[in-house]
């Protein structure tokens, strides 16, 4: 009986314990995947038979359907709105709950808990919030003087609702960003001071570039994240008013699901996944200008 | 002895722990099988998926339900796959597509030709043609009949229910207006009357919290909006149902009377705000449509309230019947046994705790349970328009979940925008038609 070296046996246990994962990550996710290229160019209603339609689904989606232009449209402004927004509320949270005062776990606490809270009860208080007679958004602008719209029945109104509601989930982001704060080194901050740096030169030259990293993670994640945007028109509005929150993950289901139409579903999320993949290499690409890796900028790589 | 533990061994026990885990979960169960001496077999497992109405009290509902059913039937053991509305036809969809379906399920019937186009339910004809206890003649037509298409039998009847009018008591008794069941009775309910007392109810003159609306106005296609159309005449789909007709001048008048309760006449709250608040249960409302499984719930309030049918509009007296359905899925491994539980699920016992617990209308020979299944005191209104032949249904296709929703932002220039109905209707058909007659 042969007898394995120290280092087989590592590496033997180490393929041992990751076949779960292994097995969960093929079967279920490059599994899925490879089944929705083929099925891409099928016709499919999920119970019968897939036929084999070539480039079709792609060229309808292309030229032939007018929705997945207003989907991918409805999703690009919410993301390129709501992701700023949130990345500079996170920083500016993470920067007021980074200072030491009295009850500083609690305040933090309170900040993060709605992010704790997330899908469709958020999504149907949200829905009271913005109501237009009887909510509560509403009846602060009345006090100030303000009429306020019908937030979620005005096509010109409901996609800024929505993104003003992601807004909710921020304290998630601030957490990171706060993590990212206490882990730039003091020593920099004592060196500035006695180079006479002000507050503000002190956050611009020390504390931004150290959680630059933090910031792209941020940014990334949010991109991927808000593409995929489904909840909340689900519950909130069905994509509605007049297609005005219809995002781009409501139509692939809508077509999946309801229509019984997963070729065309899977070609639209074939779609998707390279739009976010080129957004993210593009976020990646110019990375290079304003991240830096202790010290390292990455775009001089020394 | 050296009972030390250590890390890599933890790790060892635990790794061959897990791993003997994931081998027994993969292995197969053993199969039932007859007693040596031809006893009775092993019971069968029959999967029953049903949405819950009403949370909690539904699945009680079942459960009352079942407990005769399983108490006869000691071969059939029932599995209940409560499982939310919204989620439902999903999962019977996609478990249908994976070849493991439930054996039995509720079905809404928005969904049922969707599903009895694509092969998947079992058609029921010759079980319910050589079935001495199955007999059409115990049913109303209308909910009979909803379960066929293109000439086959795909489900039972379950848990259907008319479109009636509610109305506060209370609201009507302190305006002084007539009670619409009185002028229902008189054979002046009308749509002028409806109109009539949705206005001298409305009061929207003080604060927001003192509003009351005369009524709330239908603008959906899931239910809400076919009396206002059928009743003036008008129709969705043409006979062959590849045609829509809802920009006909009658079509097009069933939308205005609803459009202009909120816009013109300042009747009714506007959607989002009937939407997003109950006003029906705070007493906001005079006068509004619903189905009889909302009675449950407004037994709890703390008005009185009866019901009336819909005002009769330039087709007499007309209102909508939708039903739900109870399926038998193809793939099944124990069909007769599946078909007992749907037939029992639609049979005149289940169908008295429908009644009294779930807000259904009756079978035919169920009205009894129905009258004394009180308040409201007007029950026999649920029944009378399938008895006499005044109640329709919808003429589902398999691309009526489409069409209707294609048809969403048009009704939101009509409702939200108030723009020209038949300006709007001549553009959505254009659309539904795309839709009707592109795939079918």
């Amino acid at each position: 009986m042969f007898k394995l070296r120290y280092a087989q046996l590592e590496e033997l246990y180490g393929w041992l314990f990751v076949t779960p994962w292994l097995f969960g990550f093929l079967a279920f996710i490059v599994g899925p995947m490879l089944v929705s290229v083929y099925l891409a160019f099928t016709n499919w209603d999920i119970l019968t038979p897939a036929q084999m339609v070539g480039f079709d689904n792609f060229v309808k989606l292309t030229t032939g359907d007018p929705l997945v232009g207003q989907a991918l449209k409805v999703t690009t402004i919410y993301a390129g709105v709501s992701i700023p927004l949130q990345v500079v509320l996170g920083l500016i949270l993470a920067l007021l709950l980074n200072e030491k005062i009295k009850a500083m776990s609690f305040v933090r606490t309170v900040f993060y808990l709605p992010s704790v809270v997330a899908g469709v009860a958020v999504a149907l208080l949200w829905r009271w919030i913005f109501s237009p007679d009887f909510g509560l958004l509403n009846a602060g602008l009345d006090l100030v003087g303000i009429d306020g719209p019908a937030w979620l029945a005005d096509s010109r109104t409901a996609l800024s609702a929505l993104i003003l509601m992601s807004l909710w989930g921020v304290g998630g982001g601030m957490l990171i960003v706060l993590a990212g704060l206490q882990g730039v080194p003091t020593t920099l901050y004592e060196a500035a001071e006695v180079d006479g740096a002000n507050s503000w030169v002190r956050f611009w030259n020390v504390t931004l570039p150290m959680i630059s990293p933090v910031i792209l993670f941020q940014t990334v994640m949010g991109i991927i994240g808000a593409l995929q945007v489904f909840t909340e028109a689900y519950v909130m509005t069905e994509g509605g008013p007049k297609y005005a929150t219809l995002f781009y993950m409501l139509y692939l289901y809508q077509n999946a699901f309801e229509f019984l139409k997963m070729g065309y579903a899977s070609a639209l999320a074939w779609v998707l996944f390279a739009y976010i993949l080129l957004l993210t290499l593009l976020v990646l690409r110019f990375s290079a200008a304003w991240v830096y890796y202790e010290g390292v900028s990455s775009k001089t790589g020394r | 002895m050296n009972s030390r533990v250590t890390r890599r061994s933890f790790l060892q026990v635990a790794g061959g722990g897990l791993a003997l885990s994931v081998l027994s979960a993969c292995a197969v169960a053993p199969t039932a099988a007859p007693g040596e001496d031809g006893q009775m077999a092993e019971p069968v497992t029959i999967q029953l998926m049903f949405w819950p109405v009403g949370g909690e009290r539904g699945i009680e509902s079942m459960e009352k339900a079942l407990e005769p059913f399983e108490a006869a039937n000691p071969d059939i053991v029932v599995e209940r796959l409560a499982t939310p509305w919204g989620d439902l036809h999903d999962k019977f969809l996609t478990t249908s597509a994976g070849g493991v379906p439930p054996d039995v399920s509720a079905v809404d019937n928005y969904y049922l030709t969707q599903f009895a186009s694509r092969g998947i339910l079992l058609a029921l004809d010759e079980r319910v043609d050589a079935d001495p206890n199955v007999n059409d003649e115990d049913y109303f037509e209308a909910a009979w009949n909803e379960g066929v298409w293109e000439g086959e039998r795909w489900s039972m009847p379950y848990i259907g229910s008319t479109r009636v009018m509610y109305f506060n008591v209370d609201l009507f008794e302190a305006a002084g207006v007539p009670r619409p069941d009185e002028q229902w009775e008189a054979g002046e309910w009308t749509w002028d009357a409806f109109l009539e007392s949705a206005a001298a109810l409305t009061d929207t003159s003080g604060d927001v919290m003192d509003t009351v609306y005369g009524t709330m106005a239908d603008t959906s296609m899931w239910g809400g909006l076919q009396p206002w159309i059928w009743g003036a005449g008008g129709d969705e789909l043409n006979d062959d149902r590849t045609q829509s007709l809802l920009n006909t001048p009658e079509a097009v008048a069933g939308y205005e009377f609803c459009q202009n309760l909120i816009h013109d006449h300042g009747v009714a709250p506007t959607r989002e705000t009937t939407q997003d608040v109950n006003l029906v249960g705070t007493g906001r409302i005079g006068i509004w449509a619903s189905w009889r499984g909302l009675v449950m719930a407004y037994r709890s309030y703390d008005y009185n309230w009866e019901v009336v049918p819909f005002p009769m509009g330039a087709e007499g007296k007309l209102t909508l019947y939708k039903g739900n359905s109870m399926v038998v899925a193809k793939a099944g491994e124990n069909l007769d046994q599946a078909w007992q539980l749907c037939k029992y699920m639609s049979s005149q016992e289940a169908d008295a705790i429908w009644i009294t617990n779930g807000g259904a209308t009756p079978r035919r020979d169920n009205t009894d349970v129905l009258l004394n299944s009180r308040p409201p005191e007007n029950n026999a209104y649920f029944y009378q328009p399938l008895a006499e032949g005044w109640a329709k249904t919808i003429p589902f296709t398999p691309l009526w979940v489409e069409w209707t929703r294609s048809l969403n932002p048009f009704l939101d220039r009509i409702f939200l925008d108030n723009e020209d109905v038949q300006t709007v209707m001549d553009e959505a058909v254009v659309t539904i038609d795309g839709i009707l007659q592109g795939e079918s």
